[in-house]
């Protein structure tokens, strides 16, 4: 409670004070103030002169008013005072008041001495202050000259004593020359003695030649630099020159030691002659460091070295590959050589010593960075012929003509051993891939697998080549009747050849996809799409070669054969061996071997070619499924569409054959200068010989009639209408076959006939006998029996076509007095009856 | 179908075939040289080929609206010439010219043969006309041995044609090629050149003077006025005339003998050959080494080719076995190339047509007047006329 009386107290002297010393020193601020409140006052008192009564009831109350509180007013104190008090009091109260402002005055005016006193004593010690500070600089600027001018003097100083240094340098220089000067013209000496030192002439031990040596050339080497700047072209210093001339001279002949003992050592063939090769008892590292330290090129030792492992190389090669022909010669009869084994024996001895080179050549030459160019290029020189031996053994060039599908290697053991030898080499590669060894020896594989499928394909196509050579020989034979081979067992020599040799190629294929199939992994579609290809192509050539000399071609035609293959060359050779004219004319094949080859095309397309197809299909399912590949129905129809062509072939070169003698039996003679007919003239029987002989080789290779399935075959047969007249479509059997052939004939007889004039009766009556001859005898005998629906209607066409024949010689005679018919019968009879005997007597 | 043939196609349904019988045996068949009056009607011209009586140049004009055809004679031959081959044109006035080989059958020991050319107004008189024989021998000259011997030579003639433009005549012996040239007088022999190098064939062999042998017949080059193709034996030979030599051989076209070459109206150097071996072939001849297409045509001899002198995709071959084929060369009509199927088989065969008989059909010839009209004629004297099947004609027009 004291603490807030006396802060209030202070608070109200305080304001007290204020306003007094307001009231002093603004006079007329106060005057006005007064005046106004004095102003007021009176206005205020005459106003409320009334109420004075009740005012003055408190006004005891209100003298006791508070000077410095805030809602003082000093009018209404002032009305108050002068209201409540007396003039008395009023004095009084004045002069408490006065007395009061008098001593708040003076403290006021105490407090102003009292702080001006202390204003006036920092003004004072602020100008000591500024005195000080400028002395103190004017005494550091006096300071930063001396500095400098120090500063200048220590650099003067410096550049003096840095002179005088270089000078000791290059005084210390001239005495390391003088020094190396001395050495140069002492280090000629030592290599003197150096190169003059011999195992055998020195008694140290090799330990301390060696030690000599290398301290001497390395002393060599150090003052190199100086005999060659000082020994050097030009110089004027005989001396050097004369020391320098030696020390050349003596380290090209220690270099020279130096690289005959590395070289001998390096390359050395291991015969242990290093005492003959002797270089002051240094290893083979120390020399080549010395050569290297005497900037002797290492590229020529690098290429020593590699020749002559190269060479080592290429007789292990050489040798093992003599070892192994001498084995091979032998086993080309027995084929059982096992190729893993050889493969394995190469590479063991081959491959061994490739490693013995490379890491000789890593132990010598792995510093030499430019080394490492020349050690794949030797590898790939060396591998180049490394698989070209591997090639030779198991690409043999398929040119040979002694090849056979025996003597072919086993593609199981080509798989193993390509196998093995694309394992061996992985190791190599690893070491050394700038050589690319794998790529090579994926390469290596695909050729020995594709000369393999090609050597299986040309063995195959040889073998049909001869086994057609041979149907062509034998049916050559066969129509001269007594032949023991009939054409069917030519047609079925030749299809099993052609069988047999297909499946085993079939079989190496899939025994090559079986064995090792990762090999083939990478080129699988191209292996697919090649054996597909070597099909048909094998197809193509067969019928190719096959309608040789038949001037139609079937559709679609053959291809012309890719390259030179077996069968491809036998077509050409039959073709150009008879374009001596201009034209390319063939020579037609003997007809017998026609009805061969017909027959091998009908079983091209029903047999061996889905056959090829299906097992084609089992082995390349993506490839078929796709569509690519082999077409199986293209090469059906071909096949189909040849043996159509050759049967008609057949036919058109016997009814060809037949047709030249019937025009020559017209033709050859003068009809003018007939006489009576006698007798048949023998061209029936001619006929009848020729008909004898189709009968026969037909009879041999033929059905007899119909064949089954023959309706669907032939949809052609549905459109066949009478516009066909009596010529039919030739199909596949005996009947149809020689019926054909008598058509041709009896129309080419008609035809020559019709193109003669038969002037006199006799001739007229000598052509009307033999064609009745010819009718009645010969061609009754060979016409089809009637049992199928068929040959029914051939009858009834060759039927038509005698009647055609003997209205035709009746047109073209001028006089067509017929034969007395009995005359007609007794030589008929009596010329059939001789005909009928031999025949028979031929047949039996 | 012949079991080669190229058409495995469907053969459509035949158009019906007018036939003339003209009661004799027949073999050559042309189409009327003259331009007719303007009914469109074609007119082919056939003559006949007996021995025992006398025979006739037959006109056969057709009306193919009312598809009915109707033969008349134009011309009688003078007795015992017993026709095989002719040839027509129009002289420029109205007349036709026919080039007629003839047998002469009325010798009783000697075949001969010869050749005349009769003069025919294209007016329906019928029976009227000359007939001059040509003769070898030169009555300026006088009578030589020389010309004795070519005038016996000239006895195996077989072959006559015209020039269509130049008016020339063409007559090939077994010796001799001769071109003829139209005088005053009649036809005079103005070039001869040898038919066989080798002059292998002596007047004595008997089958010299037969149709079947050794001379067949041929065409003059229609882009080369001087130029005509021949076949003989087994070889193709052209003649020019302005050298008086043998231009060109195709060794062994056919075999054993060629019958029939022809050249293409529209394609310079294309002939057609047909022959013994049942086979068409068609050659390029400035390089004749190979056929260009070979089709297995007939199963017998294949006697007559014709193109079609508008389409030259069409021709008709006639052969012994009966039939008459009418062939489509389908990588000649535009058409083809939005058929890649028939690309295999480049030659179709459209119709094949066949007596019941298969009696053998000796020629072929195309309408002057519409070239989807053609006619044949087989040996009994039946000429068959026919159109071109509506579906062939669209493909080819269309």
């Amino acid at each position: 409670a004291r603490a807030t009386e006396s802060m209030a107290l202070h608070e109200r002297r305080h304001t007290r004070v204020k306003a007094l010393l307001s009231s002093y020193y603004d006079d007329d601020d106060g005057a006005d103030a007064s005046d106004d409140h004095y102003g007021q006052s009176r206005a205020r008192s005459d106003g409320s002169a009334r109420g004075q009564g009740d005012e003055n009831a408190h006004s005891d109350d209100e003298s006791r008013i508070d000077l410095n509180a805030k809602t003082f007013n000093a009018t209404t104190y002032t009305r108050r005072i002068t209201q409540t008090l007396g003039a008395e009091d009023a004095q009084a109260h004045y002069v408490a008041l006065v007395k009061d402002l008098r001593s708040i005055e003076s403290a006021s005016q105490m407090l102003v001495y009292d702080n001006y006193a202390r204003c006036a004593r920092a003004a004072s010690a602020a100008s000591a202050l500024g005195d000080a500070t400028s002395r103190a600089e004017a005494q550091c600027s006096v300071l930063k000259d001396t500095v400098s001018r120090a500063s200048e003097r220590s650099r003067t100083t410096h550049r003096a004593l840095s002179d005088r240094r270089e000078v000791v340098e290059q005084l210390r220089g001239v005495r390391g020359l003088i020094r190396g000067m001395s050495e140069a013209l002492r280090v000629a000496d030592a290599l003197s003695a150096l190169s003059s030192d011999d195992a055998g002439t020195s008694d140290c031990t090799d330990t301390a030649r060696s030690e000599r040596a290398r301290e001497v050339i390395m002393r060599y080497v150090e003052s190199r630099a100086v005999i060659d700047a000082l020994g050097g072209d030009g110089s004027t210093s005989d001396a050097f020159v004369e020391a320098k001339r030696r020390c050349d001279a003596l380290a090209a002949s220690v270099a020279e030691r130096l690289k005959t003992r590395a070289r001998a050592n390096a390359i050395g063939d291991g015969d242990g002659d290093g005492a003959e090769y002797d270089a002051y008892g240094l290893t083979d590292d120390a020399c080549l460091e010395l050569l290297g330290a005497l900037n002797v090129s290492q590229d020529e030792l690098i290429d020593d070295f590699l020749a002559s492992r190269a060479a080592r190389l290429r007789a292990t090669l050489t040798k093992t590959v003599d070892a192994s022909d001498g084995g091979a010669s032998t086993s080309q009869a027995v084929p059982t050589l096992d190729m893993k084994a050889y493969i394995s024996l190469l590479n063991q001895s081959f491959l061994g010593e490739f490693h013995a080179a490379t890491e000789a050549f890593g132990k010598l030459f792995a510093k030499d960075a430019s080394s490492r160019p020349a050690l794949v290029k030797f590898t790939k020189d060396i591998f180049a012929e490394y698989f070209d031996v591997i090639r030779d053994v198991f690409a043999p060039l398929i040119d040979d003509k002694t090849i056979s599908a025996g003597s072919l290697l086993n593609p199981k053991q080509l798989m193993c051993a390509m196998g093995t030898m694309a394992a061996d080499l992985s190791s190599i590669h690893r070491a050394i891939p700038e050589a690319a060894l794998g790529d090579r020896a994926v390469e290596a594989i695909e050729r020995a697998v594709r000369s393999r499928v090609n050597a299986a394909f040309v063995c195959l196509e040889r073998d049909v080549v001869r086994g057609l050579d041979g149907a062509l020989e034998a049916s050559g034979s066969v129509s001269s009747s007594s032949s023991s081979k009939s054409l069917l067992q030519c047609f079925v020599a030749v299809s099993d050849t052609f069988l047999t040799s297909a499946r085993s190629a079939l079989a190496d294929v899939e025994a090559l996809m079986d064995e090792r199939p990762i090999l083939l992994s990478t080129w699988r579609e191209e292996f697919a799409c090649m054996v597909q290809g070597n099909f048909t192509n094998l197809i193509h050539a067969l019928v190719a070669r096959l309608i040789v000399g038949v001037s139609a071609n079937p559709t679609p035609a053959p291809n012309p054969a890719p390259l030179s293959t077996p069968l491809g060359d036998a077509v050409k050779a039959l073709t150009s061996g008879q374009s001596s004219s201009s034209t390319v004319t063939v020579a037609p094949p003997p007809p017998s071997f026609m009805l061969v080859c017909a027959r091998l095309s009908s079983f091209l397309e029903t047999s061996a070619v889905p056959h090829i197809a299906s097992a084609l299909t089992k082995m390349f399912p993506a490839s078929a499924a796709t569509g690519g590949g082999f077409d199986v129905a293209s090469a059906r129809e071909m096949c189909a569409s040849t043996a159509s062509v050759l049967l008609s072939a057949y036919v058109e070169q016997r009814a060809q054959r037949l047709g030249f003698m019937i025009r020559k039996s017209l033709t050859a003679v003068d009809w003018s200068a007939m006489r009576e007919p006698r007798e048949v003239r023998p061209l029936a029987d001619f006929i009848a010989e020729d008909l004898d002989a189709v009968e026969l080789e037909c009879a041999q290779i033929l059905d007899v009639g119909e064949i089954a399935g023959d309706d669907v075959d032939v949809g052609v047969d549905a459109t066949q209408t009478s516009d066909d007249g009596c010529f039919t479509r030739v199909r596949a059997t005996q009947s149809s076959v020689i019926c054909a052939i008598m058509k041709r004939v009896v129309k080419s007889y008609a035809e020559c006939a019709r193109c003669q004039i038969f002037q006199t009766k006799f001739a007229f009556q000598q052509v009307a006998l033999d064609a009745q001859y010819l009718a009645e005898r010969v061609l009754f005998r060979f016409l089809p029996s009637g049992q199928f629906a068929v040959d029914v209607d051939e009858r009834r066409a060759i039927e038509a076509l005698l009647t055609e024949l003997k209205d035709t010689i009746r047109a073209r005679a001028l006089d067509p007095t017929p034969m007395d018919k009995a005359i007609v019968n007794r030589i008929i009879a009596g010329a059939g009856g001789g005909w009928a005997t031999s025949s028979g007597s031929r047949k039996e | 179908a012949t079991p080669h043939s190229p058409a495995r196609v469907p053969l459509r349904a035949m158009s019906a075939s007018v036939d003339v019988a003209l009661d004799a045996p027949a073999r050559a068949l042309i189409a009327h040289p003259c331009a007719l009056d303007a009914d469109a009607r074609s007119r082919f011209v056939a003559v006949t080929n007996a021995l025992t009586r006398a025979n006739v140049v037959v006109a056969i004009d057709y009306i193919p609206d009312t598809k009915r055809a109707r033969a008349h004679t134009l011309f009688t031959l003078p007795d015992a010439a017993a026709a095989f081959d002719i040839d027509g044109i129009d002289d420029g006035h109205g007349d036709a010219l026919f080039a007629i080989a003839y047998e002469d059958v009325g010798c009783e020991t000697t075949r001969r043969r010869g050749c005349g050319v009769a003069r025919v107004a294209s007016e329906e008189a019928s029976g009227t006309g000359t007939f001059d024989v040509l003769r070898v021998r030169d009555d300026n000259h006088g009578a030589s041995g020389a010309d004795d011997d070519d005038a016996k030579a000239f006895e195996t003639v077989k072959c006559a044609r015209f020039h269509a433009s130049r008016g020339t005549l063409m007559t090939v012996d077994e010796f001799k090629a001769r071109a003829w040239t139209r005088t005053e007088t009649g036809y005079r022999a103005t070039t001869s050149m040898v038919t066989r190098r080798d002059s292998s064939r002596s007047m004595t062999i008997g089958g010299m003077n037969t149709i079947q042998d050794g001379v067949a017949s041929g065409s003059w080059d229609p882009n080369d006025s001087e130029v005509f193709a021949c076949g003989i034996d087994a070889d193709v030979a052209v003649f020019d005339v302005r050298s008086g030599d043998r231009a060109q051989t195709i060794v062994k076209a056919h075999a054993p003998q060629t019958r029939d070459v022809k050249y293409n109206p529209n394609v310079a150097h294309e002939i057609m050959t047909c022959g013994d071996d049942g086979l068409v072939k068609i050659w390029d001849t400035r390089a004749h080494a190979q056929a260009m297409k070979i089709i297995p045509g007939h199963d017998h001899w294949i006697w007559r080719c014709a193109y079609n002198p508008v389409y030259d995709a069409l021709f008709l071959t006639a052969s012994s076995d009966g039939g008459v084929r009418l062939w489509s060369d389908d990588t000649k009509s535009s058409h083809q190339r939005d058929r890649s199927s028939a690309s295999r088989s480049a030659v179709r065969l459209v119709t094949k047509r066949s007596n019941e008989r298969s009696i053998s059909a000796h020629s072929c010839a195309w309408s002057a007047v519409d070239p989807w009209t053609y006619a044949s004629i087989n040996a009994s004297g039946v000429v068959s006329i026919c159109d071109v099947p509506r579906e062939e004609k669209y493909r080819i027009l269309l």
